[in-house]
C-alpha cells in the first residue's frame, strides 16, 4: 500500500535539483554580495560596502530610470492594446482563432531573433523604417534609431511591446469568453451600446485578470535583458542601461563578482516585492502563469 | 470596421516575420537594391551558407543540433522529475505537502539574474562550463515550479478507483506509477513538455554565460556570433534567422491548443 517514504522518494529528484541549482545559488549569491571578489584573487570581506557603492553608482540611477520607463510604456502598450484587441476579437463571429494565432506568433519567437531582425529594420542606411521615410520624403526624420541616445530606448520599447501584445491579448480574450452569457443578454435587452458594454460590463468583469497581467508584465519588464543586450548592449553610452545589463557587465565584463551580486540581491528583493504584491492582489489556487 | 482594424494589426504583426522569410531567398545584391520586395528568382545559397558556415563552428547546423539536444534532454528529464513529484504531492498524504507547495510558489518568482553569478562560479569549479549538462540542469530546475504545480493540480483530480484496483491486484507502488498512472497521465505530461519547449528553445541568458565554446553554443547565442562574423552581409543572416524560427512556429501551429490553454491556466480562475 501507500507508504509516506515512497512519496519522499518520488519527491527526491525534484528537491535535489531545487536545492542544488536554485536555493543554494540564491544563498551563495547573497553571501557573495558581502565580499569584494574578482573571481581569481582571495575574497575580501566588504560588509555592506557593495550596497553603499551601488547606492552611489550613477549607473544604478540611470538603469533604474530606464527600467521604470521601459516597464511603464511596455505595460501600458501591451496591456492596453492587448485589452483592445481582446474586446474586438471577442465580438467576432468568425476568424477569431486565425487572429489569435497571428497575434501570438511573435510571442513564440526568440527575443534574439526579434532583436536582430529589428536592428535591421531600424538600420540607418538600408533599414525598412528609414527607407520608408525617405520614400515618403521625410528624410529629416530618418535617423540612426538605435545609435541615437534620444531614440534608442524608445525604439527598443516599441519592438518589445510589438512582440508581446499577444500575451495579454490571449489571457484577456480567454477571460472575456468565460464571462457568463446571461450578463451580456441582460445588457442587450437594456439597449447598451458596444462601447458602453466594454466599459461597464466587460472590463469590470475581468478587472482582476487585467490587474494580474499588468503585474506579470511589470515583473517581466523589470527583468528585461535579452532584447536590450541584442539590440544595443546598453548603449549608445549608457542610454539603454537596465539593471540586467548593469549586472551582466559588472559580473562578466569587469569581473566585479561581489558588486554584481549586490545588484542581483537588489533585483531579487524588488521582484519578490512585486511578486508578493501580485499575490495579494490576485488569489491564486496553486497554478499560475510562468514568469 | 472591427475587421479592418484587426486585419491591419495582423498584417503589422506578421510582416517582419514574413519579410525575414522571403528575404532569405534573395541575393545580397537584390537586398541592397530593394529591401522591400520579394525576389522572382529565389536562391537557396543563403541557407547553404548559414547551415554550413564559412568559419569552423560558426555554423547554424552546429547550433541547431546543440539546441535540439539540450532542449530534448531537458524536456525528458523535466517531465520525469515533475511527474514523479506531482504524483507524490497529488496522491499521497504527507505533512510537508503544504510547505513544498509554498516553496514551489516562491520558486516561481526567483529571477535568473539572482542566481546566474553563483551558478557560473559553481560550474566553473566543477567543470560544467561549456558542457551541455551545465545548461540542462538549470533548465530543468527552472521548469520545475510551474510544471509541478500544473501536474499536481491534475493528479488531485485523478480518480482514486484506478489506483485502488491496482493495489488490490497486488501491484507495488512503483509498478502502479510506471504501468498505470504514467500512461493515463501522458496527455497532461505532454502538455507540460509543449509549454516548456518554447522557453527552452529560446533561452538566452544561461546559454550566454555558461557556454563560451563555439561548438557547444545553442541557437540564440550562436546567432549573435554568426551575425558578428558578417556585420556587412544581410542575406545569410535572414536565412539563419529563418532556420532558427521555423521550428518554433511549426511547433506552435501543431500544438496551438495546448500552448494557449497552458498559458491561460490559473489566470482565468483569478
Amino acid at each position: 500500500m501507500k507508504k509516506p517514504l515512497t512519496a519522499w522518494l518520488f519527491l527526491m529528484p525534484m528537491l535535489l535539483l531545487l536545492v542544488v541549482f536554485m536555493a543554494y545559488p540564491v544563498f551563495y549569491g547573497v553571501l557573495l554580495s558581502l565580499y569584494k571578489w574578482d573571481g581569481i584573487m582571495p575574497k575580501v570581506f566588504f560588509g555592506v560596502k557593495n550596497f553603499v557603492n551601488l547606492y552611489k553608482d550613477p549607473l544604478l540611477a540611470e538603469s533604474l530610470k530606464n527600467n521604470v520607463v521601459y516597464s511603464f510604456w511596455n505595460v501600458l502598450m501591451t496591456c492596453g492594446a492587448g485589452l483592445l484587441f481582446a474586446i474586438l476579437l471577442s465580438g467576432l463571429a468568425g476568424g477569431r482563432n486565425f487572429y489569435r494565432a497571428v497575434f501570438y506568433m511573435p510571442v513564440m519567437t526568440s527575443m534574439v531573433v526579434i532583436g536582430i531582425l529589428s536592428s535591421r529594420i531600424l538600420e540607418p542606411n538600408y533599414g525598412l523604417v528609414n527607407s520608408m521615410l525617405r520614400f515618403a520624403g521625410l528624410d529629416h526624420v530618418a535617423r540612426s534609431w538605435l545609435g541615437d541616445p534620444e531614440t534608442a530606448l524608445f525604439s527598443i520599447i516599441l519592438v518589445s511591446a510589438w512582440q508581446f501584445i499577444g500575451f495579454p491579448m490571449i489571457i484577456y480574450l480567454t477571460a472575456i469568453m468565460s464571462i457568463p452569457k446571461e450578463i451580456y443578454e441582460s445588457s442587450i435587452i437594456d439597449g447598451v451600446r458596444p462601447l458602453q458594454k466594454a466599459f461597464y460590463v466587460t472590463i469590470p468583469m475581468i478587472k482582476i485578470v487585467v490587474l494580474e497581467v499588468v503585474m506579470l508584465q511589470m515583473i517581466w519588464s523589470f527583468k528585461a535583458f535579452d532584447i536590450i543586450y541584442v539590440m544595443t548592449k546598453g548603449g549608445p553610452g549608457t542610454s539603454t542601461y537596465v539593471l540586467g545589463i548593469l549586472l551582466y557587465n559588472n559580473a562578466f565584463w569587469f569581473s566585479n563578482l561581489g558588486y554584481a551580486s549586490s545588484i542581483a540581491v537588489f533585483m531579487l528583493l524588488t521582484i519578490s516585492l512585486l511578486a508578493v504584491l501580485y499575490r495579494r492582489l490576485v488569489k491564486i489556487d496553486g497554478t499560475s502563469i510562468q514568469y | 470596421m472591427v475587421h479592418a482594424i484587426l486585419a491591419v494589426w495582423a498584417a503589422f504583426q506578421m510582416f517582419p516575420l514574413v519579410w525575414m522569410f522571403y528575404s532569405s531567398f534573395k541575393t545580397e545584391t537584390e537586398i541592397r537594391a530593394n529591401i522591400w520586395m520579394p525576389t522572382l528568382q529565389p536562391t537557396f545559397d543563403n541557407f547553404a551558407e548559414a547551415w554550413q558556415g564559412a568559419i569552423a563552428n560558426v555554423t547554424i547546423s552546429v547550433y541547431f543540433f546543440n539546441s535540439l539536444f539540450v532542449t530534448a534532454v531537458s524536456l525528458v528529464l523535466l517531465c520525469a522529475v515533475s511527474a514523479m513529484a506531482s504524483y507524490a504531492l497529488g496522491r499521497y498524504r504527507m505533512k510537508a505537502k503544504m510547505w513544498i507547495v509554498a516553496a514551489l510558489i516562491i520558486a516561481l518568482s526567483v529571477p535568473i539574474h539572482s542566481i546566474i553569478i553563483p551558478i557560473y562560479i559553481m560550474f566553473k569549479n566543477y567543470g560544467l562550463i561549456n558542457s551541455y549538462w551545465g545548461l540542462i540542469f538549470p533548465y530543468v530546475t527552472f521548469g520545475i515550479p510551474f510544471s509541478v504545480l500544473l501536474l499536481t493540480a491534475y493528479f488531485r483530480t485523478f480518480p482514486a478507483e484506478i489506483e485502488e484496483a491496482a493495489y488490490i491486484d497486488g501491484c507495488s507502488e512503483y509498478k502502479v506509477f510506471l504501468k498505470i498512472i504514467l500512461p493515463i497521465a501522458m496527455g497532461p505530461i505532454v502538455t507540460v513538455a509543449i509549454i516548456n519547449f518554447v522557453a527552452l528553445w529560446n533561452e538566452f541568458l544561461f546559454a550566454l554565460v555558461l557556454i563560451r565554446d563555439n561548438s557547444k553554443m545553442t541557437l540564440p547565442v550562436g546567432l549573435m556570433l554568426f551575425i558578428g562574423e558578417r556585420t556587412a552581409r544581410w542575406a545569410p543572416l535572414f536565412a539563419a534567422l529563418t532556420i532558427s524560427t521555423v521550428p518554433v512556429l511549426l511547433f506552435f501551429f501543431l500544438f496551438q491548443r495546448q500552448i494557449l490553454t497552458g498559458m491561460t491556466v490559473g489566470s482565468v480562475k483569478g
